[in-house]
């Protein structure tokens, strides 16, 4: 199954990587430079998973994650959190989020990732991992 | 008894003090490691890409070339965040040695404008150059380099979507370089500490993207080729840095 997937990073080394991955890959894939302009693209087009930055500026992955959760429209959108700092560390601001992927990563992860949150069970996609 | 009293107390704080100086240094280091995955990450993502589109056998020649610029492109990034790193482990040490050889501001700027091509056309920023023909003298090339590049790389993530302005003017015996943005701009008591240690100016909480280490070197750089860093609020909205720094003719440094 191929989807919507959102890509919100502020390096536009991380953003055109998984763009040209997925890309390949058949997905439809839109890029956003921070939270703010990642939220407004949601609003405008629901993406089906969402590949989010921890560390931005103008808004970062933590608050990215709150304003979703506080959006019926795109609450259940699964995210994939993705920092170079460990999960623990950055979970200490962050919740919500569906899987998380420590920089630097491998493209089949990625792959993989997309695959497994794209294919979830359920009428909303909310089924178990 | 007093002086036991004031011993304890001068130990307590020598202490103290050592215990900041530790806790500052070990977040250095995460921040240093930070520094240098964060760009590692399209270096390895871009040959493994490659690789499989090799293994796939479905890339024209044109797509691998642009696959590996896209890895060259990575590379001089994680050499320049190794370099800014190496810069701020020689100034805390008191290593850190100038070497100024004769070159043109104007192409320094225009060249160093032109790297962001791709990052200003994914934030959606343009940037004007604004600066005389020629503009020759004796600098550290590869300081003004960071200098510019930090300044910029923070303009196009900080003010997404708008124009950014780098000049450079010859006032003489001076140059300024100004780097000017449309974006939020600076509050006043951030003003006061950008230019500060990053250890010091944000706790690891608040830590965002590439925020203080960019800056503080900046500040560094600047200082140690005798120039001065101001920021303001551009009038209107956004932030002016203006940079202004001596300019040593190539005889004068004979």
């Amino acid at each position: 199954m191929t989807g919507i997937v959102l890509v919100v990073d502020d390096e536009f080394g991380i953003a055109e990587l998984i763009d040209a991955v997925l890309t390949d890959e058949g997905h439809r894939v839109l890029t956003a430079i921070n939270g703010r302009q990642g939220l407004a693209m949601m609003a405008k087009e629901r993406p089906d998973l969402v590949f989010l930055d921890y560390m931005m500026p103008v808004m970062d992955g933590a608050e990215v994650l709150s304003a979703m959760a506080g959006d019926p429209s795109v609450a259940k959108v699964p995210v994939v959190l993705m920092s170079s700092m460990p999960e623990t560390t950055v979970a200490e601001r962050c919740s919500g989020y569906t899987a998380f992927m420590r920089k630097p990563f491998k493209i089949a992860q990625v792959v993989t990732l997309t695959v497994k949150l794209l294919n979830r069970d359920g009428p909303d996609g909310q089924g178990a991992l | 008894m007093e002086n036991t009293e004031a011993a304890l107390q001068a130990l307590r704080q020598q202490n103290a003090e050592l215990m900041e100086a530790i806790a500052a240094r070990d977040t250095f280091i995460a921040v240093a490691a930070h520094e240098l995955r964060n760009p590692m990450t399209p270096i390895v993502g871009q040959i493994d890409l490659l690789l499989a589109a090799l293994q796939a056998g479905k890339y024209s020649s044109a797509q691998v070339e642009h696959r590996v610029r896209r890895i060259r492109t990575a590379m001089d990034h994680f050499i320049k965040r190794a370099g800014t790193l190496l810069d701020v482990s020689r100034i805390t040490s008191g290593r850190f040695q100038l070497s100024f050889t004769p070159c043109d501001l104007s192409d320094l700027v225009r060249e160093t404008v032109e790297t962001f091509s791709e990052p200003a056309r994914y934030s959606g920023c343009s940037i004007a150059v604004d600066v005389p023909e020629t503009l020759p003298g004796a600098w550290d090339r590869l300081a003004l380099e960071q200098i510019l590049d930090n300044l910029i790389s923070n303009a196009i993530k900080y003010a997404p979507s708008r124009p950014v302005i780098v000049s450079a003017e010859n006032l003489g015996s001076l140059v300024r370089l100004t780097v000017r943005d449309y974006g939020p701009g600076i509050s006043s008591g951030d003003r006061a500490r950008i230019f500060e240690r990053f250890e010091r100016a944000v706790g690891p909480k608040e830590r965002r993207s590439g925020f203080g280490v960019g800056l503080w070197v900046v500040g560094q750089l600047v200082a140690a080729m005798e120039g001065t860093i101001v920021v303001d609020d551009a009038q209107g909205e956004g932030s002016l840095f203006t940079v202004t720094l001596p300019r040593y003719s190539d005889t004068s440094l004979a």
